[in-house]
């Protein structure tokens, strides 16, 4: 178990996020699913009642528990091939009080979804236990509720995600009396969550959706049946670079088993089955020309700028994912000296290196909006052969 | 389950233990009236559990302590507020999240509409349930469902262990109704993988409620999928 001193590895930060691997089934359009639990301990107010000591001693009751439950965790699917323990990456547990570190620190384990956004704020006790290499499992203390337990893969993989979630749960509750009532389940500070407590989501890359003007259509379809359709952050964000999370919003009144059905069998399918129609739609007749045109113009943009916003990076990115999973940049016709074709997990994972704190971490220092605009650029040039 | 004495359903179960024998009673809400049973919508089964342990200073560890010392809010909760944490329904109106565990029974009732409005219509949970929980109330009910109790036991405890046990039959009796009815909406829209993971379930609440009271739930009954 470590200190903030060695949050993660350089080599750790330049791969990237494990979820952003492009493994897993449906990889093409599902970048990564989660499954998170909210939990409380019986003993205590929720937070939002809670004094700095009270949230101290939550810390000190819960850490125990939430360290061994997360060693010697069963082995992950190789299918989802995250990265194995080096000798410079040990297998390990990262114990972080994540009000202690510094403002880059905890944007960067925000970056990689490792904490919540909420959770990277404040300045009260809170803390994160995450598993290293991997990144699959974290535990947030003192988030919105005194557990959020949440595990992390890259494709479509709820099913996985749920058993060692179930697993770590277990584990954690054979030390800790959970707040619980058998009318309404497992207690959390917002009723919205109550019952099951859990959240699973899908993060979904929906270009041809949107390009084909659909993504409304989702966006009602997904409210017809109770989900919630969010951007690439989560709660409130946009949908930047075309990313959407599906999430489950109902947790009382249907089994952990059904609402994973519901999403990985029914829902989830559908909507890959819309986004790979409409990619074909755009290979079709004269569309393809268009098509070709706008991700070789992403991909040109990238390969020559100087300088490049978060949001202009992630919308570009976009559409050169969608040409390098449509073929498009196999493409032999006349032009300059063909440079190597971008390829994932490569595109999937500038995603995350080109946000702000990645960037910091990348350049050893702390840069200013201007500086990381250029960092950005020389990153993506360089990732890009331009 | 139907009332002892109508065709009405039985929504009042009462368990009573004389002379080292069980009797049970499963009665309409009528009929209870007309023998004379004190009726009184049936309370949340850890108001139960906290009443029956106060005399044993023991807090129930999965909703709080319900002592004021050790919250100072408490200490005089103002009308229509939790008596645990001192938050009032307007205040969770207002901010959306709800001030400790205890709230969920302090606002039981106010609660359940908005509930069932934001959760698709439901009403009960239905799900994992926390072993340590599952335990506790295991070793809580086991005397009861033996015979003539532990030593020791004074009626007014047999009393306090049998409306326990009712009140915890009658929560698992909703989870099995709820589970039922949605195993049967899977099965006629020809969901049967859904119907599957239902029937498990439903399979999975029925041997919990064997191992908790050794024998037949009361007033629930075994799943007949």
């Amino acid at each position: 178990m470590n200190e903030p001193a060695a949050l993660l590895s350089h080599a750790a930060i330049r791969r990237g996020a494990p979820w952003l691997s492009n493994q897993g089934p449906h990889s093409d359009v599902v970048l990564s699913s989660r499954v998170r639990l909210a939990r409380n301990l019986g003993a205590f107010a929720f937070l939002s009642r809670c004094s700095a000591t009270d949230r101290t001693h939550i810390l000190a009751a819960c850490r125990k528990h939430v360290v061994a439950a997360c060693q010697n965790l069963p082995p992950a699917s190789p299918e989802h091939r995250v990265p194995p323990p080096t000798e410079d990456d040990p297998a390990r547990l990262l114990w972080v009080e994540v009000h202690r570190l510094s403002a880059v620190d905890r944007q960067l384990l925000a970056e990689r979804h490792l904490i919540s956004k909420e959770h990277a704020k404040g300045a009260e006790p809170r803390a994160a236990a995450i598993t290293l290499p991997d990144e699959r499992l974290s535990v947030m203390v003192n988030e919105e509720d005194h557990l959020r337990i949440q595990v992390l893969h890259s494709g479509l993989a709820l099913a996985d995600g749920y058993t060692l979630i179930n697993e770590v749960d277990d584990r954690i509750e054979s030390g800790l009396d959970y707040a619980f009532l058998p009318r309404f389940g497992y207690l959390t500070a917002c009723p919205t969550n109550v019952g099951i407590a859990c959240r699973m989501s899908v993060m979904l890359h929906l270009p041809a959706v949107r390009l084909t003007g659909r993504i409304e259509q989702v966006r009602r379809a997904a409210k017809d049946m109770c989900l919630a359709l969010r951007g690439f952050q989560g709660e409130g964000s946009e949908s930047a670079g075309d990313l959407y999370q599906i999430s489950n919003q109902t947790t009382f009144g249907k089994t952990e088993a059904v609402v994973m059905q519901e999403l990985q069998e029914h829902i989830v399918p559908q909507v890959i089955e819309f986004e790979r129609r409409a990619r074909h739609e755009l290979l079709s007749g004269s569309r393809r020309i268009q098509t070709a045109d706008q991700c070789w113009r992403a991909l040109g943009l990238l390969r020559s700028a100087r300088q490049v916003s978060t949001e202009e990076a992630l919308a570009t990115l976009s559409l050169v994912r969608l040409g390098v999973h449509l073929g498009l940049f196999e493409d032999t016709s006349p032009g300059p000296a063909a440079l190597p074709a971008p390829a994932e997990p490569l595109i999937s994972q500038l995603i995350v290196l080109t946000q702000p704190a990645h960037l910091q971490r990348l350049a050893g220092r702390e840069l200013s909006q201007q500086e990381r605009r250029i960092a950005r650029a020389d990153l993506l040039r360089t990732a890009l052969g331009g | 389950m139907k009332c002892d004495c109508c065709a009405n359903p039985a929504t009042i179960h009462e368990v009573t233990i004389h002379s080292g024998k069980r009797m049970e009673r499963h009665l309409c809400e009528n009929c209870a009236r007309a023998q004379g049973v004190v009726v009184q919508s049936q309370p949340p089964v850890t108001q139960v559990i906290a009443d029956l342990l106060k005399g044993h200073a023991i807090t129930p560890p999965w909703v709080g302590p319900d002592d004021p010392a050790a919250n100072p809010a408490a200490a005089n909760p103002a009308p229509g507020a939790c008596a645990a944490c001192g938050l009032k329904f307007a205040e969770f109106r207002q901010g959306g999240l709800l001030g400790c565990p205890r709230c969920y029974m302090s606002f039981a009732e106010a609660l359940a509409p908005l509930l069932e409005r934001y959760h698709q219509g439901a009403t009960h949970h239905v799900g994992k349930v926390p072993r340590r929980f599952a335990a506790r109330i295991a070793s809580l009910t086991r005397p009861l469902m033996q015979e003539g109790g532990p030593p020791g036991e004074s009626a007014d405890e047999a009393r306090g262990r049998a409306r326990l046990v009712a009140a915890i039959a009658a929560e698992r009796e909703a989870r099995i109704t709820e589970l039922r009815k949605q195993l049967d909406a899977a099965v006629a829209a020809e969901d049967y993988r859904r119907a599957a993971l239902l029937r498990d379930e439903l399979l999975r609440v029925t041997s919990e409620a064997r191992e908790a009271g050794g024998g037949t739930p009361i007033g629930g009954g075994g799943p007949s999928a």
